[in-house]
């Protein structure tokens, strides 16, 4: 089956069997290994990429699904070689040690910020809820959100 | 076995394909149930109708008296819905408390109930509110069945192979109504126990009427008649304390036979509690 989707800007049209998993897609087929699969029920949250501005478990769907949709991985943050604030923020804050959650939990930060530029401490931790982060007690995790708005994260989306 | 996926585009399209429908089809709507169960289950031989995108199923409708929710419709869109938040407020809350922010953005009302999980949230509140489901079959003929009857048993319906669940309907009232779940942690929980009370007020605040339900205690969600009993007449601001007897003895009939019931007790004494507080909020 014939594929239209846009991922990270591009418009990618590709024949591929519908029913593979999304994360195997953007892994396998279009090497974008910054998409982790850890659980694979859709509960820890490493494998989130934003699909129609809304962030979503890429295990617990399929390709046939996002015809026609758009796609953002942690890979499409990064715009002519600048980090997105988001991104500087994990690095400058601290919010990053073992680095395996951190493309799905920038990822759902991401899409927290386009739908709503300016949230509260606790629409960020309901944000993150389903991305689980084994290393840093997720303080430092909210404090880059914080930064990264104060910084201006650029709701140019 | 090739593996299929038909997006259907319209409604013979759809029948179409429900005709065709064999025991390796499944029907997929936001995937975060059966996409994880074929992983889960090693399943790889499936053939799928995928009806998350089909616009028909996909919208939240005002007919005047009654709300008519696609079966599509997410739990994101649910919760965030000004209609159902004024209308069906314990609908709302128990979309809100469903998963994670990733699985209510895929999640769907109809998914839920036509898993028909024994944790399903949405399902005691359809029950409360005397849902009634529309289902279509492949010979594009619509049927009429109320959720408390469509749901028999732990994941079982009454939806036969070429049936899929189309819309929700839910009647208009001056009810309000509040939901709330224990689980075992506080947020992406599964509920180990849930409950929807739905109540007519009156002007002082006295309860006039009162349907509750509650979910995990049974295949499927119970009505709650001796609670029920215990609060009608009462004030919204009674305390959950004073119908310590009632909840207790309401779970112990529900599952006398289970080592949870110990538990239950004392955890239905906080659900019907926070299920006040949430309607009072």
């Amino acid at each position: 089956m014939f594929i239209n989707v846009i991922v990270n800007g591009e418009k990618i049209n590709i024949d591929i069997n519908p029913t593979k998993r999304l994360v195997d897609f953007l892994r396998d087929d279009l090497n974008l290994t910054g998409v982790k699969e850890g659980c694979s029920e859709g509960e820890c949250g490493a494998c989130t990429v934003i699909l129609d501005r809304k962030a979503v478990a890429s295990c617990s769907v399929l390709v046939g699904q996002v015809n026609g949709k758009e796609i953002i991985t942690i890979e499409g943050l990064e715009k002519d070689g600048e980090l997105d604030a988001l991104q500087r923020a994990f690095i400058e804050i601290g919010a990053i040690q073992c680095g395996f959650c951190t493309p799905g939990m920038i990822l759902s930060c991401k899409a927290l910020l386009m739908n709503n530029p300016f949230p509260t401490e606790d629409e960020i931790k309901r944000a993150i809820e389903g991305n689980l982060c084994r290393c840093t007690g997720y303080t430092k995790i909210v404090e880059a959100v914080q930064s990264a708005i104060e910084w201006g994260h650029g709701n140019d989306e | 076995m090739m593996n299929s996926f038909i997006e259907p585009k319209n409604i013979e399209h759809l029948c179409d394909a429900l005709n065709e429908k064999d025991e390796n089809t499944y029907i997929l709507a936001g995937g975060t149930d059966l996409i994880i169960k074929f992983a889960k289950e090693n399943i790889s031989n499936f053939k799928i109708i995928d009806i998350s995108s089909f616009s028909n199923f996909r919208s939240i409708e005002d007919l005047g008296d009654a709300i008519k929710i696609g079966s599509c419709v997410t739990m994101t869109e649910i919760e965030n819905n000004k209609l159902i938040k004024k209308e069906i407020p314990a609908l709302a809350t128990a979309a809100y408390n469903v998963g994670s922010t990733q699985i209510r953005n895929r999640a769907t009302i109809g998914g839920n109930l036509a898993n028909a999980a024994q944790c399903g949230d949405t399902i005691p509140v359809l029950f409360a509110y005397d849902a009634d489901i529309e289902i279509l079959n492949s010979l594009n003929q619509v049927r009429y069945e109320k959720a408390r009857d469509l749901v028999t048993g732990i994941g079982k319906t009454t939806l036969k192979k070429d049936e899929v669940i189309t819309s929700i309907l839910i009647k208009k009232s001056k009810y309000s109504s509040g939901f709330s779940k224990v689980g075992s942690r506080k947020s992406v929980t599964i509920s180990k126990i849930n409950c929807c009370g739905k109540i007519l007020l009156d002007e002082d605040n006295v309860i006039r009427d009162i349907e509750i339900y509650m979910g995990a205690v049974g295949v499927k969600p119970i009505k709650a008649e001796l609670i029920e009993k215990e609060i009608l007449g009462k004030s919204l601001e009674i305390s959950s304390y004073n119908l310590e007897e009632s909840i207790k003895e309401q779970i112990e009939r529900a599952i006398p036979n289970r080592s949870s019931k110990h538990y239950k007790k004392i955890a239905a004494i906080g659900l019907i509690k926070d299920m006040l507080a949430d309607i009072r909020r």
